[in-house]
């Protein structure tokens, strides 16, 4: 018996909930409703897609995908929830044309590995660990598609007065493109 | 100051961004003989320090050797089998093994280690023979690395030419304690050929207001966003370097008078004193007691396929992108982010993010330039299509190239100071100039300082 073969019950309530909560992520962004989706981020909320790069010296998963906590670093994106609602009314302006007529797209999210974290943020909520694979397919012209696909690390938290509000708290993004397939506007 | 006459390029045809074995000699002739950005010394600071990086469409590791201290530059192939040698983006290593035989290679590209030579090979293998191949060509500009495969290429220096003293004094300031690159580069795809993206940033201020209308629209509802590097009122510029004469290097958006130096100021007091007084001092030291010199420029482009973005403010990282032709319709981005060394953390942190929310991949400005792009790239691929040329006509033959005389005033002095000559900031002089070295390349050119001719080189004429 190791650690990886015994897994802590966490309350399947919260799990439904975080559960619908991808799902109806993946739904809002792929039907573009970004202010739906701004909704679902906490205030304070960290989003972060780092460089993949291979780094000679360093190991395991720090090796391919780096720590995401390089004190000077040029990520993709490291936003607060600020920045992305800057993005969102950028898309909204009616003159972004790189998403003119919008994108098809099609997220897809595995299934979520949930992990119960210490605390939460408020009385009253939980936080959990929510690890998910995805990937985003993308259709801007006739026949390419672009695909996009990684690792998100996400902290969620669930429950205030009614129990039933379910947050996402931070997430870090790790694509395993070296060579991303575009310049993109996109929400992972 | 030079008219912006007609160069003879004032239409290129379709099929240059499409045809197959125009690209194929695009990188027999302007990759295999023009100065390419290889990096810089700041990211090979300690012996074995190394970083893997494309050159062209070539793949090279940037490799600080211990022997004579150089950055040298060396294909990454093993020379056995022609297996990838360094495996990974950067890193440190006093050798390198190949996965496949076992061949060792040091930082000085000599071959170190064959296994089991004597058994296998009877006689000493001639390892000198055998050594890593070197770019043979590696000088440096401020800490800036170019590499050329040619060997009897004019000196650096000399390439670049007026646009050197412009690189050294706005872009790599040793005054500032030179540039610091962030080590990991952003990497993307723009499916388009690499000439219209160099082109794009060497001249084209024009498409600004337009592809990039969202940007300004949120600017106007956002003035706190502090996003701002696009709306003030003073004079500006394109820079044109060597015109008519050398490689072209074409700048956009050289900024006159007071009111970006002034924004500067009034965003660095949001960060607090520490930026406000770095604000002050690079400002000084770029300008060097001249009172008229321009504050900055805001990008430009290195023939071939060097691009630069956001040198414009002290505020915004300095966007290094090289354009690596991938095919006839596909470029792949590689863009790093680089500091002036002795800048504040506060700033240096600021001025990445800047960076990174604009002309970068998941920016609020690329997007909207790939859009373009690859609409075009589909454009140029039709039959009929390909044979319609585009059209790079503005204000060509116009003698009179500024209708405000204290712009004709400021020209005219700008070009005794030896920095390139100028043009309104929106021009197609740059553009123009782009391919007219790019033909001379074709044409067989080594320096890209073949003379301008009337008769450009056309598919099936020459
Ligand atoms: S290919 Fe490298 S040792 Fe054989
Ligand atoms: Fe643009």
């Amino acid at each position: 018996m190791s650690a990886t073969t015994k897994e802590a019950a966490i309350d399947l309530q919260d799990a439904h909930l975080l559960t619908q909560a991808l799902a109806r992520e993946a739904y809002v962004l792929d039907t573009n409703q970004y202010d739906q989706w701004l909704e679902l981020l906490a205030p304070d909320v960290r989003y972060l897609v780092p460089i993949p790069e291979w780094v000679h010296g360093r190991s395991g998963a720090e090796e391919a995908f780096g720590t995401g906590n390089d004190a000077l670093a040029f990520p993709y994106l490291d936003e607060t929830h600020e920045g992305l609602r800057l993005r969102v009314a950028r898309l909204q302006t009616g003159l972004a044309h790189g998403e003119m007529p919008p994108s098809m797209t099609a997220r897809v999210v595995g299934v979520a590995l949930i992990e119960q974290l210490a605390k939460g943020p408020a009385a009253g909520t939980r936080r959990y660990r929510v690890v998910t694979n995805f990937t985003l397919h993308q259709t801007r012209h006739e026949t390419r598609v672009d695909v996009f696909a990684g690792r998100r690390e996400d902290v969620w938290s669930v429950g205030d007065d009614d129990g039933s509000q379910v947050l996402l708290g931070s997430r870090t993004v790790h694509l395993i493109e070296r060579v991303l397939p575009r310049a993109f506007s996109t929400f992972f | 100051m030079e008219s912006n006459t007609g160069n003879g390029w004032e239409t290129v045809g379709g099929e240059y961004f499409d045809a197959a074995d125009v690209y194929e000699q695009e990188l027999r002739t302007v990759f295999a003989r023009s100065w390419q950005f290889i990096g810089h010394e700041s990211m090979v600071q300690q012996p074995g320090d190394f970083v893997s990086l494309p050159m062209g469409n070539d793949a090279i590791v940037l490799w600080r050797d211990g022997a004579s201290g150089k950055a040298r530059a060396y294909l990454n192939k093993c020379r056995h089998r022609g297996n990838k040698l360094c495996l990974h983006d950067r890193g440190k290593a006093n050798s390198f093994t190949c996965s496949f035989h076992g061949w060792t290679y040091g930082t000085g590209g000599q071959l170190t280690g064959v296994p089991r030579e004597k058994e296998a090979y009877r006689v000493p293998l001639d390892r000198d023979r055998l050594g890593l191949v070197e770019v043979p060509r590696v000088e440096a500009v401020g800490g800036m690395l170019f590499g050329n495969w040619d060997p009897a290429a004019p000196a650096l220096r000399e390439y670049l030419g007026e646009a050197a003293p412009l690189l050294e004094r706005y872009v790599d300031n040793a005054g500032l304690g030179g540039l610091q690159f962030l080590p990991q580069p952003q990497k993307y795809i723009m499916p388009v050929n690499w000439k219209l993206l160099a082109e794009n940033f060497a001249g084209d201020d024009y498409h600004f207001k337009v592809t990039h209308a969202s940007v300004i629209s949120l600017m106007k509802q956002n003035p706190a966003a502090a996003l701002s590097h696009g709306l003030q009122k003073e004079r500006r510029f394109t820079v044109a370097t060597n015109f008519g004469t050398g490689a072209a290097h074409g700048f956009l958006e050289l900024k006159v008078g007071p009111e970006a130096y002034e924004e500067d100021l009034a965003k660095a007091d949001k960060l607090g004193p520490e930026a406000v007084e770095w604000v002050r001092h690079r400002h000084q030291v770029i300008s060097d007691g001249e009172d008229d010199l321009a504050y900055a420029f805001h990008a430009g482009n290195v023939f071939p396929n060097l691009a630069l973005i956001g040198i414009s403010s002290a505020l915004y990282a300095s966007g290094f992108l090289l354009w690596i032709p991938r095919g006839p319709h596909e470029t792949e981005i590689v863009q790093w982010a680089a500091v002036d060394r002795d800048a504040p953390d506060v700033v240096k942190r600021r001025a990445v993010m800047v960076l990174k929310d604009r002309q970068a991949a998941a920016g609020m400005v690329a997007p909207d330039d790939h859009e373009n792009f690859e609409r075009i790239a589909a454009n140029v691929r039709g039959t009929v299509s390909r044979t319609v040329p585009f059209d790079y006509s503005m204000a060509a033959g116009i003698a009179e190239q500024f209708p405000d005389p204290d712009d004709a005033d400021y020209a005219a002095r700008w070009a005794q100071r030896g920095l390139g000559t100028l043009f309104p900031q929106v021009s197609e002089a740059n553009q123009r100039e782009f391919y007219r070295t790019w033909d001379s390349y074709l044409r067989g050119g080594a320096s890209g300082a073949a003379p301008v001719t009337s008769e450009p080189h056309r598919r099936g004429q020459t």
